[in-house]
């Protein structure tokens, strides 16, 4: 478990973190939230030891994290391509192989044999980066990055650029290095992403955070007895006090209002229609972040 | 410490592999070869300007043979009478006469030589020089004349010496082989301290710009990178001095072969230079002085390549790196200016004083090594050459981590204070 506990972080007098505390558990994506400027790159970059804290404490199964640790166990993509744009890739990867700790490997040409055709970019191994498309580049830099098999695998938004073709091969990426016990901290100021791909998350604004836990959960704590309900029928006159939210001819989303009990316009509805489907609507994760900054 | 390879190792292979490298390996000497045969091409073979000299009432003072000019781009001609007369006919329209030398102006009675020269549209400089060369000597005959020295011998004695300078230890060059020596390694050394500066820089700046620090900043210290990238440049100057040292070897006796006919030319013609080179590498033991040349140069080039490596740390884009560089290259050109300074005048206190500062002293203690140093004054300048290089790249080291990573702002005083208290 990567443990971060009251971590703060100045940049002369201006506070950039503010008394950050979240965990994160192993084999889990977690997505760090916020809008830009909030604190997240900084944030990465403290646990990546490329800034130092002015207070608190980094630990990785209780304990403190190391340079070493960092050389080692970990793998960071910045927000930009951190690769050498005018290097061939297989040069690329191999530098950036070696400075992990895997200059003696016997097995580095085939571990990156194997990690190209699983990305199906083993033809290119000899084509000089910058001429190579920002999906593709982001492919690399994620072979570069993984071939000495992190625990700790941190994305400084690694979505920003990508079209939705290599957004999803990315996401499953993700998911296939969680699912092999591999844990994941991505940023991203795009909410809706986070909410398909990760089991918890933190939200940051302004240096501290806001909201942090499992992602159902939160969503469970902030809902708003918001329901759906669609019918056979078209829907007409409601002879019912709730709030209604949107309303289409066969379909309706609605709010109860204070102390209003569910079973009772529940009981309405199924007596005035056939009823075909009915739940209730939970907030995304950015009307809660909307909500909780607007509240603070 | 193995890092520190592997960034050494990638800053050079990649920049050998570069065809820039090569380009520039090729071109630089080329450049330089240019800039020194051009002038002399010019004037062995060049096209000189032609003057033509109307000679105002000079037959009072001298005879037919003694106003023939010895050069054969002037050619006088005499005139008897008034000024006025003179002057209209040297601006008559067809009239080729450059300039009109007025013999009334002097009076040998009174040891008055200051002949007047009134010229028809601007002279140049050669042709100054031409005429002033001729005058000289036409009027030194009428000296000796005047003393009495009969014809003859005043045109005998009027013949220009040249002493032969030799040191009395063959070891020592004279004042003009150290001067030709000096001058040289100078230029060397001024174009090696921007050229490999410059190029630390860039370095920096690519790693900067794309980010690609971030990531080794997570796997190595800030001054393994930063020793390695630096001492990785280094070792591709030391690559292309000796590939330098190479093709002049290789490319001497080859051309002087395809060019036998022009080379003897330009030899018999520039005998002087030639001459020089040829006494230089003879005289001058070059065994002591290419070790400290070549010490000052890594050392200098470190000195400078920490500054830029300042510069290129704390700075975001390419304007501000391009007149921050252009202000750190200053040093360089005010050490290569005293460094011509020097040559002439060695051993004065300025001289030595400026030989001890670190950012002058590669150039200005090269410039006087030719002309024997106390052994004390070398290593003195050494040393305190090496601590400011040593000094330089500790502070680049220690603003690297954050100067590099400051995208959009410039590194501020707030920022330094951020670093030397606690990062």
């Amino acid at each position: 478990m990567l443990k971060i506990i009251n971590l703060s972080k100045n940049f002369g007098e201006n506070k950039v973190l503010d008394n950050i505390n979240f965990e994160v558990p192993e084999g889990t994506i977690f997505g760090l939230l916020g809008p830009n400027g909030a604190g997240k790159t900084t944030l990465l970059r403290i646990i990546n030891r490329i800034y130092l804290a002015n207070e608190g404490r980094i630990l990785w199964k209780d304990i403190k994290i190391s340079d070493e640790f960092i050389a080692k166990n970990t793998a960071y993509l910045p927000e930009e391509r951190g690769l050498y744009p005018k290097m061939t890739v297989i040069d690329n990867i191999k530098y950036f192989a070696q400075i992990r700790g895997l200059k003696n490997d016997k097995n580095l040409d085939k571990k990156i044999r194997e990690f190209m055709e699983d990305l199906s970019i083993s033809d290119k191994n000899n084509v000089q980066l910058q001429k190579l498309s920002k999906g593709m580049q982001q492919k690399i830099q994620i072979i570069a990055s993984l071939l000495h098999n992190p625990d700790l695998i941190m994305l400084d938004e690694p979505f920003s650029g990508l079209d939705p073709i290599n957004s999803q091969k990315l996401k499953f990426i993700l998911k296939d290095l969680a699912k092999k016990g591999k844990t994941v901290v991505f940023s991203s100021h795009r909410m809706e992403q986070v909410e398909e791909l990760c089991q918890e998350i933190a939200l940051i604004n302004k240096g501290k955070v806001v909201l942090n836990g499992k992602v159902d959960q939160i969503k469970e704590k902030y809902k708003e007895s918001v329901y759906y309900i669609k019918t056979k029928q078209n829907i007409d006159n409601i002879d019912i006090n709730i709030k209604i939210l949107e309303k289409l001819d066969n379909s309706i989303k609605f709010k109860l209002l204070e102390n209003q009990d569910l079973n009772q316009t529940l009981r309405y509805f199924f007596d005035e229609y056939q009823i075909l489907e009915f739940r209730e609507i939970f907030p995304s994760i950015e009307e809660i972040f909307v909500k909780v900054v607007n509240k603070k | 410490m193995n890092n520190f390879w592997l960034v050494f190792k990638r800053e050079y292979l990649f920049r050998i592999k570069n065809k820039w490298f090569w380009i520039t390996t090729f071109m630089i000497p080329l450049g330089i070869l240019l800039i020194y045969l051009i002038p002399i091409l010019l004037i062995s073979f060049g096209e000189q300007s032609k003057t033509k000299l109307l000679l105002l009432n000079s037959e009072k003072y001298l005879k037919e043979e003694q106003i023939k000019p010895q050069s054969k781009n002037l050619s006088v001609d005499k005139v008897e009478g008034s000024l006025d007369e003179a002057k209209s006919k040297v601006n008559k329209e067809d009239s080729d006469i450059n300039a009109l030398v007025d013999f009334d102006t002097i009076n040998p009675e009174e040891n008055n030589y200051n002949v007047k020269v009134l010229s028809k549209d601007t002279l140049s400089l050669g042709q100054e020089t031409d005429i002033k060369i001729y005058l000289d000597s036409v009027l030194q005959q009428l000296k000796l004349q005047n003393e009495n020295i009969p014809l003859d011998q005043a045109i005998r004695l009027n013949t220009p010496i040249n002493p032969v300078f030799e040191s009395l230890e063959s070891s020592n060059p004279t004042a003009n082989q150290a001067y030709v020596l000096a001058y040289g390694a100078g230029f060397i050394m001024y174009f090696i301290l921007i050229y490999y500066g410059t190029n630390v820089m860039q370095s920096i700046q690519e790693e900067k710009r794309n980010r690609i620090v971030e990531i080794l900043l997570t796997a190595i210290n800030p001054m393994d990178l930063l020793f390695g990238k630096i001492l990785g440049v280094i070792s591709l100057g030391v690559t292309q001095i000796l590939l330098w040292i190479s093709f002049l070897i290789i490319s001497i006796p080859v051309l002087s072969i395809i060019f036998r006919s022009e080379a003897d030319q330009i030899l018999t013609q520039n005998t002087g230079i030639i001459d020089q080179i040829k006494l230089i590498s003879e005289n001058l033991n070059l065994i002591t002085f290419l070790p400290i040349f070549f010490i000052f140069l890594l050392l200098g080039v470190i000195l400078y390549a920490g500054l830029f490596a300042i510069i290129s740390v704390s700075v975001d884009n390419e304007a501000d790196m391009q007149a921050f560089s252009g202000l750190a290259v200053i040093p360089i050109v005010i050490g290569f200016m005293m460094s011509l300074s020097i040559v002439m005048n060695p051993n004065t206190n300025l001289a030595i004083i400026s030989s001890m500062i670190p950012f002058i002293s590669p150039l200005t203690m090269i410039a006087r090594i030719p002309f024997g140093v106390p052994i004390w004054q070398i290593i003195l300048s050494m040393i305190i050459l090496l601590i400011s290089a040593i000094f330089a790249i500790w502070i680049a080291s220690k603003i690297y981590k954050i100067g590099v990573l400051l995208y959009g702002e410039k590194l501020s005083w707030k920022h330094i204070k951020i670093i030397f208290n606690k990062q």
